[in-house]
């Protein structure tokens, strides 16, 4: 058999062409920068890593830093993962490792949030202590879309509003502020700034029922920031922003949106009663700020929305920590079960029986129902939530507690409480606040104005 | 009655047991050959043109519809469920992992399998393969050594190439055709589909060559009874052929997974 | 020169040789007699290396084939010449090739000298200009004369013909019967001829053998075997069918 070059020719063409596809195939589909060298390895342990798979994403900022490499089960209680980072990128003990969840498809990546303080860099092999669950966004995205619908709209309308007249609302919010400090001081000097948040609440109740002349800088400051919130999320910022700017989302929200005009639409008048208390948690030196927009559409019924602020949530702050023995190496695992750091979200529906409320829906962005009661000045309510986070159980997770409040005028109010009255988690926390509460009505009649919400 | 069922039972007993001796044996004389001179090299080339490079337009037809038809039907049922940006990714995935090979190799179980056994087959019957020995070649070395080797190295790179054609059949279904957004699309696809899974398709079709040929060449090397056995022995080895590679493409499928592993409780 | 002892072949349950035993003198033309099915066709075979016996010896200038290691087996066959009963073509390359095959494989010759040892060896065998041809396009004769060509293409120093003549025209066959005797005196070749051609038997051999039921029946000079008393081998002479012999 002589040799014949044709059909070497051939064969080296076909050869090459097929080496070519196939180089071009493996470059595309290999992450080039995070071949192995180039990246080392930080672990984390998770209570739950339910959707996590080898090649889950991990990111800082939104940009992918490197990938899962394993995940393996320990103890056969809890999940190992081990992320590849990319050489370039510092992961420091400070920083806390978020699962996080993208789109309706509920795929899920790992957000490393750097803390307050930066802390040592991790090297290869290295152990990330901190660690939080998943967000079930599926469940909340619905309403928050509508929440930043309506704060939009309410901040709009008080806007157009303050232009005309600035001063009430203006010493209103003035007073609000000095009330938040004084609380802030309760941890400190209890019984004397009690004294002090006495006085104050007098003081509000006074600028209440007299019109102030000046002092509108503030007042837009806080509906600037109120709408900025706003804007931020309409923008697409945050997690939060993204799911609710997500195309596919869209639809969605806005088939709900037609529910909630169906719901008010067929009254004439639709009244609002906006609600701002603060509140300071006792066990946990945990201070909360909650605005609430009660949209009237029917003498007994109301929608709630309304946005809860931690302003200054220590890192302890809902927090256990979980200390692991793993092969005589002893490892602490905080576990978080609030959903939001910082801002969480409240929408509900309400029902008036009588003397008794029931609201139901979103309470601090979970799942829950609460049970007013009103006489006269007084008021009790019995609320439960976060039944049921990803991965805990109901009892590990849920809140219930009882809150007796005192109308020291028809607009302030005082409270206090008990969190967690059933004690399983965290053992009761004590709480104590002040609040104050208006309706377009009262803007009528302090204004002598027409209705501020009409239609 | 017992010794009549033991004799009933036996003889196809025995014949396969000495079938699979044989079959061993013919495979540890090919691999003998392989190590051994005359390296023919020009045999090699005429058996890479034919097997191989001869396959490419029926390879590059049937993976571009595959890729197509693939991505058409996950396309449409992916999307009752808003995700359709996947279609890249688990039609890669599929056909890297498994459709590439498999499919590779029943094309060539078909085309070219089906020729080397009754090459083999029809030069055995008409003592072709005796004129040989008599002119001192070595059947094994000048016949069966160059078809296996060719096969073996043949196939992966069809694979290599059934990959490339389906991706881009799924691709232009997917993107041009389903409207599905060409970004998250290829995002998708980059991000599941990895150089592991290429590899273990091209670890796959290096096996099932050498399968698909040691089978084809052994059935020809044994036929006997003229013209009737040489059409019995091509059936044999294509249907023993491929029913073998679907059959070790489960237990490949197997050790391949733990060789690399995607999920940690595999 | 190749001496067989005792050999014994069976296939499935039919015993075919039950016992042969012959010489092979060098040098000389050595013809088989018998019928067809007799086993002619394995015996060469065997002679050969392709078929290994059940029983017995056959040696070659006194070396037993089966001690013979890989090398040896190839050195073997590169002395020994075949003539497959029916060519055994190489039916994927044409006549060139299959002549050429041989010498490409066992001699560096340069393209020109296989081409001219090609030209004189197919015209010797009245085979010019038909270098291009495949094997489906020759006549019975043709292809005949091709493996004849390519198992002489070497030079062996034993020749065996499977049916040489059979199948060709009388004229033909003589040509051939010419070769045959040609190449054994030119080249001092030890040949050995399987057929049932009586005729071409006496006018070639310098020893002829008669295989028959498994065992040589007769053998020895053709004058020694033309004289022989036994019943059958006069009836092959005569060319006879006996009692109880159908077809
Ligand atoms: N490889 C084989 N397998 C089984 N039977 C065979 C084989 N070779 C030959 N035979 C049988 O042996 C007998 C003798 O065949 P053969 O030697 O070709 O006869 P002949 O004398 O006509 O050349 C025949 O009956 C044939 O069927
Ligand atoms: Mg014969």
């Amino acid at each position: 058999m002589k040799h014949d070059l044709n059909t070497d020719v051939k064969i080296g063409i076909f050869a090459l062409i097929v080496i070519g596809v196939l180089a071009y195939i493996t470059l595309d589909v290999s992450n080039v920068s995070l071949t192995p060298g180039a990246t080392y390895t930080v672990y984390t342990f998770l209570p739950s890593a339910e959707g996590v798979t080898k090649k889950t994403p991990v990111q800082i900022a939104g940009i992918p830093v490197g990938v899962v490499s394993s995940i393996n089960l320990i103890d056969n209680t809890r999940a190992r993962v081990a992320m590849k980072i990319k050489n370039k990128v510092q992961v420091t003990e400070d920083m806390v490792v978020n699962l996080r969840s993208r789109g309706v498809l509920g795929d899920v990546y790992l957000e490393l949030v750097p803390g307050k303080q930066a802390g040592a860099v991790l090297e290869n092999g290295d152990t990330l202590v901190n660690s939080r669950l998943a967000v079930d966004y599926q469940d909340i995205f619905e309403t928050t879309a509508d929440i930043s619908r309506d704060l939009k709209e309410i901040t709009q309308a008080m806007k157009e509003y303050t232009v005309s007249d600035k001063s009430v609302v203006s010493n209103i919010l003035q007073n609000m502020e000095e009330l938040t400090k004084n609380m802030v001081n309760i941890s400190n000097q209890n019984s004397e700034n009690m004294r002090v948040l006495v006085q104050n609440l007098a003081e509000l109740s006074k600028d209440l029922r007299r019109l102030g002349k000046d002092g509108g800088a503030e007042l837009e400051e806080a509906l600037n920031r109120i709408s900025s919130i706003t804007q931020k999320i309409e923008q697409g910022e945050g997690t939060l922003g993204r799911l609710i700017n997500d195309e596919t989302t869209i639809d969605k929200t806005n088939a709900i949106l037609s529910d909630v005009k169906n719901l008010t639409e067929p009254i004439g008048r639709l009244q609002l009663g906006l609600d701002y208390h603060m509140e300071y948690l006792g066990a946990s030196s945990e201070y909360k700020n909650i605005i609430n927009m009660k949209f009237s559409t029917h003498p007994d019924k109301y929608f709630l929305f309304g946005v809860v602020h931690d302003t200054n949530p220590p890192p302890s702050s809902n927090t256990s920590i979980e200390t692991f023995e793993t092969g005589g190496v002893t490892t602490v695992v905080a576990k978080e079960t609030s959903t939001f750091d910082k801002i969480r979200f409240n929408a509900q529906l309400a029902k008036t029986f009588s003397d008794f409320t029931i609201r139901g829906g979103l309470i601090e962005s979970t799942g829950g129902a609460a049970v007013d009661y009103i006489k006269g000045p007084v008021k009790v309510s019995l609320q439960g939530y976060n039944f049921g986070n990803a991965g805990q159980s109901l009892k590990a997770s849920a809140n219930l507690n009882i809150t007796n409040s005192l109308y020291i005028t028809g607009g302030t109010y005082l409270f206090g409480g008990t969190d967690s009255v059933s004690g399983i988690k965290y053992g009761p926390d004590w709480f104590l606040g002040a609040g104050i509460q208006f309706t377009d009505q009262d803007f009528t009649s302090l204004l002598g104005g027409a209705g501020l919400f009409v239609r | 009655m017992l010794r009549r069922f033991l004799a009933y039972i036996g003889r196809p007993c025995a014949d396969t047991i000495e079938g699979f001796g044989h079959f061993f044996r013919f495979s540890y004389q090919t691999l003998y050959w392989c190590l051994r001179p005359p390296w023919r090299t020009a045999r090699l080339s005429q058996e890479m043109l034919a097997i191989g490079v001869n396959s490419t337009l029926i390879i590059v037809l049937v993976a571009l519809f595959a890729g197509m038809v693939f991505a058409l039907q996950t396309g449409n049922s992916f999307r009752l469920f808003g995700a359709e940006t996947l279609v890249g990714a688990t039609v890669g995935i599929a056909l890297t992992r498994e459709l590439a090979p498999v499919f590779t190799a029943l094309m060539i179980v078909a085309r070219a399998g089906s020729a080397m056994a009754a090459e083999i087959g029809t030069m055995q019957v008409t003592e072709q393969v005796d004129a040989l020995k008599a002119l001192a070649v070595n059947p094994i070395n000048y016949l069966v050594v160059p078809k296996v080797l060719a096969t073996t190295l043949m196939v992966p790179l069809l694979t290599a190439l059934f990959n490339g054609v389906g991706i881009l059949g799924a691709y232009l279904v997917a993107v041009h055709l389903l409207q599905i957004p060409e970004g998250p699309y290829l995002m998708r696809y980059r991000d599941f589909v990895d150089t592991g899974d290429l590899y273990q398709g091209l670890i796959k079709a290096v096996f099932f060559g050498l399968l698909v040929s040691l089978i084809a060449c052994y059935k020809g090397y044994r036929t006997r009874n003229g013209a009737a056995g040489v059409g019995r022995s091509t059936t044999e080895a294509v249907v023993i052929g491929s029913v073998l590679v679907l059959v070790s493409d489960y237990f490949l499928a197997t050790w391949l997974l733990k060789l690399f592993p995607d999920y940690p409780f595999q | 020169m190749i001496s067989i002892q005792g050999i014994k072949k069976r296939f499935g349950e039919h015993e075919i040789l039950k016992g042969v035993d012959l010489e092979i003198p060098p040098n000389k033309i050595t013809v088989i007699l018998g019928q067809s099915g007799q086993g002619k066709s394995v015996l060469l075979k065997m002679i050969m290396g392709l078929l290994t016996p059940d029983h017995g010896n056959i040696l070659l200038q006194g070396q037993d084939l089966r001690d013979l290691g890989h090398d040896d087996r190839s050195q073997y066959a590169k002395k020994i010449g075949m003539l497959f009963q029916n060519a055994a073509l190489f039916d994927s390359m044409n006549v060139e090739e299959n002549v050429a095959f041989p010498l490409r494989e066992h001699t560096k010759y340069s393209d020109a000298v296989i081409r001219e040892t090609l030209e004189t060896m197919l015209n010797d065998l009245g085979l010019p200009d038909i270098y291009q041809k495949m094997p489906a396009e020759l006549s019975g004769g043709m292809r005949k004369r091709v493996g004849l060509a390519r198992a002489l293409v070497l030079k062996p120093e034993i020749m065996l013909y499977d049916e040489p003549t059979t199948g060709l025209d009388p004229i033909l066959a003589d040509s051939v019967d010419q070769l045959i005797l040609n190449t054994g005196q030119k080249f001092g070749i030890t040949s050995v001829v399987v057929s049932h051609d009586i005729e071409a038997a006496f006018k070639i051999a310098d020893k002829i053998a008669l295989l028959h039921e498994g065992v040589i029946l007769e053998e020895g000079k053709p004058e020694e075997f033309r004289k022989s008393k036994k019943p059958f081998v006069q009836q092959f002479i005569l060319g006879k069918a006996g009692e109880g012999f159908i077809g």
